[in-house]
């Protein structure tokens, strides 16, 4: 991976800002990459990667990731669409990186067999944009996020039932993205969509698996 | 074509009480306002605004009491910045002048109570004494939560009623409860009660939808529980029409049958009001003693009404059809599946429900891009509407087909005129682009609209609505273009000339005022007559058909005055005894009218909606410009390609 290769792909963080983050801020752990333009925030798949390149740091080395873009890219959305993650490369997770505990009960992450976007634990909410659920995942939604909208959007979609912490299920994933909020189904463009963040409910027929998510 | 009438300042008669009717969008409001007032409303346009809504009046089946409806339009809230909102917020006011409400009818969906009891405490904060109208309860019975009327009554401060406007369910309950609201004094007691069990006015969303949640716990009896299987069903047939190919294949699918399917089935009836107007021409004309009057009778006011009405089925389909696609939840996942296509060209999903209106009709169109909420690209759709082909169009559209076609398969009627829509759509497209990327630069905006459930459409709301478009289609038909048709009869037939047909025609004012702009149209084979027609479709296009009626009527004398309009526009011939309409001036023809701008009234609700005259001025000189230069490439290539000149 170049340094101006994304690392995070839902918000298109590179690995150049990675470093540099490390470098200014320096992070004591993985977890306040996440400070970094929301990294890892998003579906969570480069969760073990930024673990990586945190670890790599902390041990003075460059850090810098091996695996090619276009792989990485292409690993992550079979996650994305299976909600397991392919058997990484040997390579590409750093072995020697520390199991460390700490990061694993104070991080808001989790690692990457053990978790799927939506199975999250409920005391340690994560949000995530409406357009990474999957089709029938519920959430609740996050309105104190919804300042990036145009004023108008954002009064249209309060007026549509949209309102802080209701319930949506996802009934079409991508964009555009369909969502219902008790009867009603909303049809929102995915440049909104993407806007809108919400938190996974943990136990909705979607996370764990539904036969039609995995058909 | 105008949309609807102007809501007349003093309402209806005296001492009618009014009741405004309020709901969300896809509540059932229309469906109910139907059931309620049928075939006796009116569509309006609300006094100094755009948003149609219509006007009726309701008796009770006993007679006992005549209530005024006024059908607002649906709106999610009454605080946002839509002219929808403005529209209700005015009008429940009293600020819109002449139809102050005297009681209010708030529909909500009982399916959807959460959502609608939001936006019903918003209009009961307003001092008139109000019914509640639970609608959709026939649905609302069948699914696990139970909602007590009784309790949301006590809840909300007023009486509520549950109804089905579909099946006409409680509505004799619901005329009951109207009758009281609008017969016994309301107390002011009344209104505190009420106003004391509602969140305030300046309440927050989160507040209101708290306040929601708390009144629906309350008067349900269990908690909704979603159907999961029947919602995955859903979810995958909603997949697959907002699909981003599956879903514009199924849309070009659907417009296909639809075309095809007026094309088909309005012929007989076309046929019918053809062969009608012509015998009814021909009695007159036998009982009348030969001269002025019986001219005027038979050539300008007949064959002008009948030239326009036998394009009434077409128009009656479309609308009935679009209404019952509408009405299934279709076009909705229709936008979505346009909104990428549509994003090429600068405009969003948004501009696609403009732009599909306006191939009824442009007004309504441009009208309705109110809802757009970018000013660019609100701009940018306006100006191209009037390329959307309009039911104006058709029957210009049928009898220039209907003489190429001549001779042709079967097939070649419907690809000619799926072209023409086509055509339209494209040039209008393409400028929307080239606007965007000059004039009118900046961003598509983003798309949020509701998905109104899989349903089947309502066969009575189509026919009410067909019935009001036709109604004003008529309406038109038989003012502005009949008094055109006069005028162009007179300019054809005065001054007399002597000698036959013809000579008359080359020597009345029509025939000098062709003959003075003809080198204008030469270059794309019109001779003098089709110069006169094009002419005179300036401020109407459809106006042409009946004008060429006209002349040729005045042009081909007496011995075929038994055909039908088509026919005998079709066998018109030029001064040199050659037909008007060959092919490649057929097609020329046709591809002007597909793309000119020939509509005044469009033209002025394009001054009105962006407040200069910049703007209608643009769309004038461009789409003349884009019409006379594609129409003069298709008269080259035509010609090349037939060996004609």
């Amino acid at each position: 991976m170049n340094p101006d290769d994304h690392v995070c792909l839902c918000f298109r963080v590179s690995q150049r800002k990675l470093v540099n983050f490390m470098e200014r801020e320096r992070p004591r752990v993985a977890s306040q990459l996440s400070e970094c333009l929301g990294a890892g925030t998003g579906c969570q798949w480069c969760v073990p990667f930024l673990r990586k390149l945190h670890a790599q740091w902390e041990r003075g080395e460059v850090p810098q990731l091996t695996v090619a873009p276009a792989e990485y890219a292409a690993r992550r959305s079979q996650y994305r669409s299976s909600g397991i993650r392919p058997d990484p490369a040997p390579s590409e997770i750093d072995a020697s990186a520390p199991s460390d505990v700490a990061v694993e009960t104070e991080s808001q992450y989790h690692s990457g067999r053990e978790s799927m976007p939506g199975r999250t634990d409920p005391s340690q909410p994560v949000r995530v944009p409406l357009t990474q659920l999957r089709r029938g995942q519920r959430a609740i939604v996050d309105c104190s996020e919804l300042t990036d909208l145009p004023e108008g959007d954002r009064c249209l979609l309060h007026a549509m039932g949209m309102h802080h912490e209701c319930e949506v299920r996802v009934c079409r994933p991508g964009t555009p993205c369909i969502v219902q909020i008790d009867n009603t189904r909303l049809g929102i463009s995915g440049d909104v969509a993407r806007k809108i963040f919400v938190t996974p409910i943990a136990d909705s027929p979607g996370s764990s698996g539904a036969p039609e998510t995995r058909a | 074509m105008t949309s609807g009438t102007t809501v007349p300042g003093a309402g209806g008669r005296d001492g009618i009480p009014r009741i405004a009717v309020l709901g969300n969008p896809n509540t059932g409001k229309t469906t109910l306002f139907n059931r309620l007032c049928g075939m006796r409303a009116r569509t309006a346009n609300f006094p100094g605004s755009t948003v149609e809504g219509r006007i009726g009046t309701h008796r009770a089946p006993d007679g006992r009491a005549e209530l005024q409806l006024v059908d607002l339009p649906g709106t999610y809230s009454l605080t946002i910045d839509m002219p929808e909102a403005r529209v209700c917020r005015d009008c429940l006011s009293g600020s819109l002048d002449g139809i102050e409400p005297n009681a209010m009818l708030v529909v909500v969906d009982a399916t959807n109570l959460r959502r609608n009891l939001q936006f019903a405490a918003q209009v009961l904060l307003h001092r008139h004494p109000a019914v509640v109208a639970l609608n959709m309860w026939d649905v609302a019975r069948t699914r696990t939560s139970r909602v007590d009327p009784a309790e949301l009554a006590r809840r909300l401060g007023c009486p509520v009623v549950p109804v089905s406007g579909r099946s006409g369910e409680g509505v004799a309950a619901l005329d009951v409860a109207l009758d009281t609201v609008t017969t016994l004094p309301f107390e002011s007691d009344a209104l505190i009660a009420r106003l004391q069990k509602l969140p305030p006015a300046e309440a927050t969303p989160a507040a209101l939808a708290a306040w929601s949640a708390n009144v629906v716990r309350a008067a349900t009896t269990e908690t909704a529980a979603i159907d999961e299987d029947h919602g995955a069903l859903i979810d995958r047939i909603d997949a697959a029409l907002t699909h981003p190919l599956l879903g514009i294949g199924v849309f070009l699918a659907i417009m296909a049958a639809l075309f095809a399917a007026i094309f088909l089935v309005a012929s007989v009836p076309m046929d019918l009001i053809d062969f009608l107007f012509g015998r009814v021409a021909d009695g007159v004309r036998a009982a009348l003693p030969n001269g002025i009057i019986a001219d005027l009778l038979a050539d300008g006011v007949l064959r002008g009404i009948g030239g326009v009405l036998v394009f009434l089925p077409q128009i009656c389909l479309l609308f009935f059809l679009v209404s019952l696609l509408e009405d299934s939840g279709y076009l909705a996942r229709a936008a979505f599946a346009v909104d990428r296509v549509m994003r090429r060209f600068g405009l969003s999903g948004l501009s696609f429900v403009p732009l599909l209106s306006s191939h009824a009709c442009a007004l309504p169109g441009i009208m309705s891009t109110r809802l757009i909420r970018d000013d660019r690209e609100r701009l940018a759709t306006i100006l191209v509407a009037p390329f959307m082909s309009c039911s104006a169009r058709l029957p210009v559209y049928v009898l220039l087909i209907g003489i190429l076609s001549i001779g042709k398969p079967a097939w070649f009627a419907g690809v000619a005129f799926a072209g023409c829509y086509a055509l339209g759509a494209a040039a209008g497209l393409f400028s929307a682009l080239i606007a965007r990327r000059t004039i009118l630069r900046g961003p598509a905006r983003a798309l949020v609209l509701e998905l109104p459930p899989y349903r089947r459409p309502s066969i009575r709301n189509a026919a009410l609505v067909t019935w009001d478009r036709a109604n004003v289609f008529i309406r038109n038909a038989g003012t502005t273009i009949l008094a055109i048709s006069i005028v162009m009869w007179w300019l054809s037939a005065f001054p007399r000339v002597n000698g036959d047909a013809h000579a008359q025609q080359a020597g009345s004012f029509a025939g000098q005022i062709g003959d003075a702009l003809q080198p204008v149209f030469a270059p794309l084979g019109f001779d003098s007559q089709l110069t006169v027609g094009v002419m005179t479709s300036f401020m109407a296009r459809e106006v042409f058909v009946s004008t060429m009626g006209v002349l040729a009527g005045a042009g081909s004398g007496a011995d075929v005055s038994d055909q039908g309009v088509l026919e005998q526009v079709a066998t018109m011939a030029r001064t040199d005894g050659t037909p008007v309409f060959n092919t490649a001036t057929s097609a020329a023809a046709l591809v002007f009218f597909v793309l000119a701008m020939q509509c005044l009234p469009t033209l002025a609700v394009t001054r009105r909606e962006t407040g200069s005259w910049k703007w209608p001025a643009l769309q004038l000189g461009w789409m003349t410009i884009v019409a006379y230069g594609a129409a003069f490439i298709t008269y080259t290539v035509v010609c090349m390609a037939t060996g004609v000149h």
